[in-house]
């Protein structure tokens, strides 16, 4: 055998390339409330007033207040997890937390693509508009009439797109440059601009009331009101749906949270404070914009609607309708260009703050080898995460420039939706979990009601969104397509590669044949690594498996790797002796040395990595850890992560033995105990089943039904045989309360017992139960405890429900 | 993600201090589930005034609901 010894090395995750440079924490309340302001008071209020209108008519002001109430109720999650988990990545990093599998893949990469595609959306609309002003303001060209559908008219007597093009592409690359600077500078330019904003829509809102106020001419304020919902409620959900991005702003605060001062007490105050800013003016935007317009006669001529239906015709102006609104209620055309400057001011600090969470994210993604690790790369000069900046730019101006940012303004909204909803279901697990391990600074009340009616109410509107809009399904599905192939081809390999203990010596065997069932046997201690080894070669013909021989040495968090040599040694010595012992037996076996602060994860790790079929794994017998744990923590952890089949063995099986005692309840795991007696068993072997029966079955019914599921046999008078060496197999019945008693009465008999796992169920994974311990304590001869792996889609659906279910945290 | 990685973070507290149950909320239950049992109920009344004084109302309690429900969540957060 030939044996490869590499020093003993840091596991990739203990490994440091360098001094760790962090995100600077120089954010205040007002610099995150004003990330939060202007994130939320965005291009969305201007261009999306009119369409909406459309949709609720009136009722557009119920439309925000609805969604004003499913906002706060996600971000009060939002407050409770930015309070105790402040750090970059937000509510992709709580999923991480709080669900398991590819669900934080997906939602960081949902998460990602939605706020840089809402920033390409405000890039396009600030172009636009600046040309719309030129347009229409200076006299520079035509603007759209509409009757040229997605146009921009010209400008300068050319046509007016190139230009709205270029626009784009300067607005965006100079927040790039801004985002460059670090976050003190974004904070500082998004104040001001956010500021700003707010003054010109308080201005509007100003004169519209007066105009409200001072109302004359065909029509009362108040029936253009009446009626309240044209459209049915219908139309409202139409309506929140289309607005819902409005509201997201509350996330772009959480994303800042390893750049929040006091984050703890600063964050979950800036998401209420800027909801509280934002949902009155949205409410009041719309109260002027239909209260205070007024249809021209010419309009009312052409389109015979009613007077007082000033909702048709803000709905029929769409993106602009809240510009000439504008105009309509500010004298000397005012109203036009303060539009223009508010919508301009808007668009840049949107963008600003989703350029600014589109990096956070995948900074984070990349920190977790989601994306490559080039992304988690901080810059010293300017402290801020440089190359996820620059793909996060890349994505923003190939949308911008390249797609219909109108179709992909839905399935924004719809990833939104569903990164919320996991959000809110992760805050529960995190809860359960993490409840008492974490420093909360703010906590939600009314858990868990509140997270659950707020997930509900989210995948209800993503889910009609997505179901009245084919085209932002197909992009929706297309992008979550798109991230699973990432996450299966890329990032779980990344991730997992990552994770997975360090390995400090490797043994190959004598042959270079690769075997398609691989035998794992972590063996720790000299004395019973040899019969384990053993053991595990009598189960498979020496050219049809492979066997691996581990032994994890176990490191102490307080201990450094780099003074682990000894211990590698040691190791090494347990591995090689059963190694020497598999070849006096003419058995060809690996060995593997691995470093690791947690052994039950390691073993777990080898038998994904390395494709293993069956663990052969020894027992003391005597159960370690909290008193929740079956056989221990480090066999519970072995056994509640993976699936392989596994022959837990307590003490020295005999060589050949005489007589094999295999109690059963679960036809498939009996089938499995019996093919493992085979293995050990001699021409002389006497096999016997017993089943404990309870008082109310019937014996003939259950004798019928395990010769039928164990044995296929439905002759009542064919002998009982095992499959593979036709030994002969005995039945026998027990009527007792005391399972235990029972069994370990009739072992008295045999010089070994095999006992199946127990019957689980899709939803519950249980292989040993306090049955298994209890004959265990009470029977001291060879006793070996055997399990039929799950196979893959059982075993996944009883991780993820386990995970969902559990209280312990992982490890 | 795992407990090494929050406290890689920094982010727990020390072991002496895990008690097994999470932290209770300190947000006034009873006035958070009034101040928005009266937003909730403001939103049926502005449906059920269709654009009349009932209307008008519902857009009151919601206003009311507001600014009492924020206050009410941010009391919780100063007491944290």
């Amino acid at each position: 055998m030939t044996g490869t010894e590499s020093a003993p090395v840091m596991p990739p995750q203990s490994q440091s390339s360098g001094p760790v440079t962090e995100l600077a924490r120089d954010m205040r309340l007002f610099d995150i409330t004003m990330v939060g302001v202007g994130a939320m008071i965005g291009a969305g209020i201007f261009a999306l007033t009119g369409i909406a209108a459309g949709h609720a008519g009136p009722a557009l002001i119920l439309a925000f207040c609805l969604n004003g109430i499913l906002t706060l109720m996600t971000a009060m999650v939002y407050a409770e997890l930015g309070s105790a988990i402040p750090a970059a990545g937000g509510g992709y990093l709580w999923v991480r937390f709080g669900l398991p599998g590819p669900s934080a893949f997906l939602a960081g990469w949902m998460d990602w693509l939605a706020h840089a595609v809402a920033g390409s959306l405000y890039a396009v609309i600030f172009g636009t508009y600046i040309v719309w002003g030129l347009q229409v303001i200076f006299g520079l060209g035509e603007a759209p009439t509409g009757a040229d559908g997605h146009g921009h008219g010209t400008l300068f007597g050319m046509p007016a797109w190139p230009y709205v093009k270029g626009l784009t592409l300067f607005i965006c690359l100079i927040f790039l440059w801004i985002n460059y600077r670090g976050s003190k500078e974004t904070g500082k330019a998004g104040n001001i601009i956010t500021v700003a904003k707010i003054v010109v829509i308080a201005i509007f809102i100003a004169a519209g009331l007066i105009a409200m106020l001072r109302a004359t001419g065909n029509v009362a304020v108040s029936e253009t009101y009446i009626p309240f919902m044209p459209n049915g409620f219908s139309g409202v959900l139409v309506a929140m749906g289309l607005t819902f991005i409005a509201f997201e702003g509350y996330e772009i605060i959480v994303q800042a949270g390893e750049e929040v001062e006091n984050p703890r007490r600063n964050i979950p105050r800036a998401v209420f404070y800027s909801l509280l800013i934002v949902i009155p003016i949205y409410i009041l935007v719309a109260i002027v914009c239909i209260g205070a317009m007024r249809i021209p006669e010419d309009v009312l001529a052409d389109t015979g609607w009613a007077a007082s239906e000033t909702w048709r015709y803000l709905a029929g102006l769409g993106e602009t309708g809240v510009a000439v609104a504008a105009n309509d209620f500010l004298p000397w055309g005012l109203g036009g260009i303060l539009l223009v400057i508010g919508a301009i001011l808007s668009t840049m600090s949107a963008l600003n703050a989703t350029t600014f969470s589109s990096t956070r994210v995948s900074f984070a993604m990349g920190r977790d080898h989601y994306l490559p690790r080039g992304m988690a790369k901080i810059s010293s000069k300017t402290k801020t995460p440089t190359v996820a900046l620059m793909a996060s730019g890349v994505i923003i101006i190939t949308v911008a420039l390249a797609l219909d940012a109108e179709r992909v303004a839905g399935a924004t909204c719809a990833m939104f939706l569903l990164v919320f909803a996991g959000v809110n279901v992760s805050s529960i697990t995190i809860r359960r979990k993490y409840g008492d391990k974490l420093r909360y600074g703010y906590v939600v009340p009314g858990y868990p009601v509140v997270p659950i009616v707020a997930a509900v109410g989210q995948v209800g509107i993503a889910v009609w969104l997505l179901a009245s809009q084919p085209m932002t399904l197909a992009l929706t599905a297309g992008w979550i397509t798109a991230g699973l192939a990432v996450y299966f081809l890329y990032a779980r390999g990344q991730e997992h590669e990552f994770r997975s203990s360090a390995i400090a010596f490797e043994q190959s065997a004598g042959t270079s044949r690769e075997s398609n069932y691989r035998i794992l046997v972590p063996v720790a201690n000299p004395e019973t690594a040899g019969p384990l080894v053993d053991l595990a070669t009598r189960l498979v013909a020496p050219d049809s498996g492979d066997v691996i021989a581990l032994n994890v040495v176990s490191i102490p968090e307080q201990t450094p790797y780099w003074s682990t040599r000894r211990f590698v040694e040691e190791g090494r010595k347990v591995v090689e002796t059963a190694t020497n012992h598999a070849v006096e037996t003419g058995h060809d076996v690996r060995g593997l040395v691995r470093l690791s602060r947690d052994p039950g994860k390691s073993i777990a790790d080898t038998i994904r990595d390395r494709k293993i079929n069956a663990l052969v794994m020894g027992w003391s017998g005597r159960r370690h850890g909290p008193r929740a744990r079956i056989l221990g923590t480090e066999l519970d952890t072995v056994l509640r992560n993976t699936d392989a089949d596994t022959i837990v063995v307590r003490g020295k099986a005999p060589e050949t033995p005489e007589r094999i005692l295999i109690p059963v309840a679960n036809p498939k795991q009996a089938q499995f105990a019996i093919h493992v007696a085979e293995s050990l068993a001699g021409p002389s072997t006497w096999i016997e089943l017993l089943r404990v029966l309870r008082s109310e079955e019937n014996e003939d019914r259950i004798r019928e039904d395990l010769r039928s599921g164990i044995f296929n046999i439905s002759d009542p008078a064919e002998p009982v045989r095992s499959p593979n060496l036709g030994l002969p197999i005995d039945l026998r019945f027990e009527s007792s309360s005391d399972v235990v008693g029972s069994i370990v009465n009739a072992a008295q008999a045999a010089d070994l017992l095999i006992i199946g796992a127990a019957a689980e169920t899709w939803r519950q994974r249980r292989s040993f139960t306090a049955l298994h311990r209890g004959v265990a304590a009470a029977w001291d001869g060879p006793l070996l405890l055997v399990k039929l792996r799950s196979g893959r889609a059982r075993f996944t659906t009883q991780q993820v429900i386990d995970f969902m279910t559990s209280k312990e945290p992982e490890e | 993600m795992s407990l090494s990685d929050l406290e890689k973070m920094k982010l727990l507290r020390p072991k002496s201090e895990w008690t097994g149950k999470a932290d209770k909320s300190r947000v006034n239950l009873i006035l958070a589930s009034l101040t928005a049992a009266i937003g909730i109920a403001g939103c049926v009344f502005m449906i059920m005034g269709n654009g009349h004084f009932l209307t008008w109302m519902g857009l009151l309690m919601f206003a009311v609901s507001l600014i009492g429900f924020s206050w009410t969540n941010l009391r919780g957060v100063w007491k944290a």
